[in-house]
C-alpha cells in the first residue's frame, strides 16, 4: 500500500472517516452513546494534531483510529479512577454490576456474541472486518506485529462465532 | 463447532480481506464478517453536523502550518505547548521538567567555578628556551620579566613549540623569570636539561639540589631513575623564593644542554589585594558588632554576631595569608635525562600553518562537543529510560484496560 503523499483537507478527512472513527469506537466502548462522545472528542484532538500528521506514514484513516484509540484508552482510564475512587468512598456496599452493552446496531445473536468478547477482541473485529485496514494497519493502531494481528483476529473470529452459535 | 477452528489464521486473514471462500465452514464465516459489517450504522445526523462543522471552522487554523515550509514546521516543533500538552499531562511534565532544568543550569553554573581558580588573574605560559618570549609584558616590570598579562585579560595563550634536536638545544642558558616588582605571583617553570650519561646525571642531580639551598630553596621531590646503567633521568621538583627564580634556572642551565623551558605565571596581586579589602571591612564590621554588644551586654544575639564576625574575619585573614605563602616561593620542576631530544618538527611549509591552525581550532571545537556531550549524556539517558519507562508501563496499562470487556 503505497501512502498518499499529498495531504488533504481535514473537514475532507473527516467527512470520509467519521462513520469508519464511530465504528471503531462503538466496538471498542460496547457502548453506542459513549461512541458517538468520543467520536466527537477524537475530532477535536484530530483537529488540533492534524499539523501532525505525516501523510507519508500512513493513511488518514488509520491516523484518525489511532487518535480515536488514544482518547478512549485515556477513557477507561479515567472511568478506572472514578469506579475506584467511588468503590473506595462506597466501600461495603454492594454494586449492582451490569453486563457491558454489546455494541448497538448488530443483530442481537452478533451484538451479545460481541459483547462478550475483550475490548481487544472487539478492537481487532473493528479495525480488520468492519473497517478493513489491512494486518500492517491494524498492528500498526493496535501496538502488534502484523502476525501477532493475524493470530490474535482469528482467535477473536473463532470466539466470536463460538459465542454466536451458543444456544 | 470443531469446524470453525479449521480455518487457519491466514485463511482466515485472507477471508477477511476478500478472499472467497470454499466450504460451508468458510462461507459460513464469511457470512457473519458480512453480518458484523454490514448491520453497522453510520453516525447520526448531529454528530455529523458538529463534527464537520468544527472541522471545516478549525480548518482555517490547521492547515496553514501543515501548508508552511520545512522551516516553519520546524520552528512549530519548538514550540513549548507541542511538548508540555494540556491539562494533567502539562502538570506531569512540569513537575518533571522543572527539577531536572534546574539540575543542569545548576551543573553547568558550578562546573566552571569548581574548575576554575574563580578569580581575575591571568596565566601566560612562556615557554622557549632561549631568550625569545612573546612580547607585551606588564609596564613597569623590569626587562626580562616573566611575562603575565594584565589581569583582565584572561587569556591563556599557548606556549611556542620548543625547539628540539641538535639544532634546537640551547646551549645558553635561559635568562629566568624575574618577579614583577610589587606583583604577588605564582610562578613554574618546567625545565628538561640533558646530561650526558648516568654519572653527569648524578652529579648533575646533586648541583641542582645544592644549588637550591643555597637560594633559599628546598627539594619537594626527586624521581631518579636509571633502568639499564646506560640511560636514566631524574625528575626533580623544587620549591625557590621567587625572587631567586632567574639564579636557580642560569643554575640549571648550566648542567647541560637545555631541551625544553616553559612557564606559567599566575598574578595573584589583585586576588590578594581583594583579600586585604575583605580583612579591612570584616574588622570593621567585627568593631561595629563589638560595639553593638558592648552597648547591651546582655543581649546575647549581639555576642553571636560579634562570634560569628570574628570567625569570617580569621577565616578572611587565613586565606589572603596561604595567597601570600604561595606567591612567595615558585614551583620549579627540573627534569634531567640522559635520553636526547625528541625528533626536530617538520619545517613549517607556506600552508601548514594555516592548515595546522585550522586543525588546532577543530580539534578544540571537538574537545567542547566532547566535553559537551559527557556533561549532558547522563541527563540524556536518564532522560530516555524514563521516556522508555513511561512508554513501556503506558503500554502495559493499555493491553490491560484491553483485556478487559
Amino acid at each position: 500500500m503505497s501512502a498518499p503523499r499529498v495531504r488533504p483537507a481535514f473537514a475532507e478527512v473527516a467527512e470520509q472517516n467519521l462513520d469508519g472513527v464511530l465504528r471503531y469506537l462503538a466496538h471498542l466502548t460496547g457502548d453506542r452513546h459513549l461512541a458517538e462522545d468520543l467520536t466527537s472528542a477524537t475530532f477535536e484532538r484530530a483537529l488540533r494534531d492534524w499539523p501532525r500528521y505525516d501523510p507519508a506514514k500512513g493513511r488518514p484513516s488509520v491516523w484518525l483510529v489511532e487518535v480515536a484509540r488514544r482518547v478512549a484508552l485515556d477513557h477507561f482510564r479515567r472511568e478506572g479512577r472514578r469506579r475506584a475512587r467511588e468503590e473506595r468512598y462506597a466501600a461495603g456496599v454492594p454494586e449492582a454490576v451490569s453486563p457491558p452493552e454489546a455494541p448497538g446496531g448488530f443483530s442481537a445473536d452478533v451484538r451479545a456474541a460481541l459483547g462478550r468478547l475483550t475490548r481487544a477482541e472487539r478492537e481487532l473485529v473493528a479495525l480488520r472486518v468492519v473497517l478493513g485496514l489491512d494486518a500492517a494497519e491494524a498492528g500498526r493502531v493496535a501496538g502488534m506485529s502484523p502476525s501477532a494481528v493475524g493470530t490474535s483476529l482469528h482467535r477473536a473470529l473463532t470466539k466470536l462465532r463460538q459465542e454466536v452459535e451458543r444456544p | 463447532m470443531s469446524e470453525a477452528r479449521g480455518i487457519g489464521p491466514e485463511r482466515m486473514g485472507e477471508l477477511v480481506d476478500g478472499a472467497s471462500p470454499a466450504g460451508e465452514e468458510e462461507r459460513a464465516f464469511v457470512a457473519l464478517m458480512a453480518e458484523a459489517r454490514g448491520l453497522e450504522q453510520g453516525a447520526p445526523d448531529d454528530l455529523r453536523a458538529r463534527v464537520l462543522a468544527a472541522a471545516r471552522a478549525g480548518e482555517g487554523a490547521a492547515e496553514p502550518s501543515a501548508a508552511r515550509p520545512a522551516a516553519g514546521r520546524a520552528l512549530g516543533a519548538l514550540h513549548p505547548g507541542r511538548w508540555l500538552g494540556d491539562g494533567a499531562a502539562r502538570r506531569r511534565r512540569l513537575l518533571v521538567a522543572a527539577p531536572v532544568t534546574a539540575a543542569i543550569v545548576a551543573l553547568v553554573v558550578a562546573i566552571p567555578v569548581l574548575d576554575g581558580n574563580g578569580g581575575p588573574a591571568a596565566t601566560t605560559p612562556v615557554a622557549g628556551a632561549g631568550a625569545e618570549r612573546p612580547s607585551g609584558g606588564e609596564p613597569g616590570r623590569g626587562e626580562g620579566a616573566f611575562d603575565s598579562a594584565a589581569p583582565s585579560a584572561g587569556s591563556i595563550e599557548a606556549a611556542p613549540p620548543a625547539e628540539a634536536g641538535a639544532e634546537a638545544a640551547v646551549p645558553a642558558p635561559a635568562p629566568g623569570p624575574d618577579a614583577a616588582p610589587g606583583r604577588l605571583q605564582r610562578v613554574a617553570v618546567r625545565t628538561r636539561v640533558q646530561v650526558e650519561d648516568v654519572a653527569a646525571l648524578s652529579r648533575a642531580s646533586s648541583s641542582a639540589m645544592r644549588t637550591v639551598r643555597r637560594l633559599g630553596g628546598f627539594t619537594a621531590s626527586s624521581d631518579y631513575g636509571v633502568p639499564d646503567g646506560s640511560r636514566g633521568g631524574n625528575a626533580l621538583v623544587f620549591r625557590v623564593p621567587v625572587e631567586r627564580v632567574d639564579a636557580a634556572l642560569a643554575a640549571f642551565a648550566d648542567l647541560g644542554t637545555v631541551l625544553r623551558q616553559d612557564a606559567d605565571i599566575v598574578d595573584v596581586t589583585d586576588r590578594v589585594a581583594a583579600g586585604d579589602a575583605r580583612v579591612a571591612r570584616l574588622r570593621e564590621e567585627l568593631a561595629v558588632a563589638r560595639a553593638a554588644a558592648a552597648a547591651d551586654p546582655s543581649d546575647a544575639g549581639r555576642a553571636r554576631a560579634v562570634m560569628r564576625a570574628g570567625a569570617r574575619l580569621e577565616r578572611a585573614q587565613a586565606a589572603v595569608a596561604a595567597q601570600r605563602r604561595a606567591a612567595r616561593l615558585a614551583t620549579l620542576e627540573l627534569t634531567l635525562t640522559t635520553e636526547g631530544p625528541a625528533a626536530a618538527p617538520a619545517e613549517e611549509g607556506r600552508f601548514t600553518g594555516p592548515i595546522a591552525a585550522a586543525g588546532d581550532r577543530l580539534a578544540g571545537g571537538l574537545a567542547w562537543l566532547l566535553g559537551a556531550l559527557v556533561l549532558l549524556a547522563p541527563f540524556a539517558v536518564l532522560a530516555a529510560l524514563a521516556a522508555w519507562g513511561t512508554r513501556r508501563l503506558r503500554g502495559r496499562a493499555a493491553r490491560r484496560l484491553m483485556r478487559s470487556a
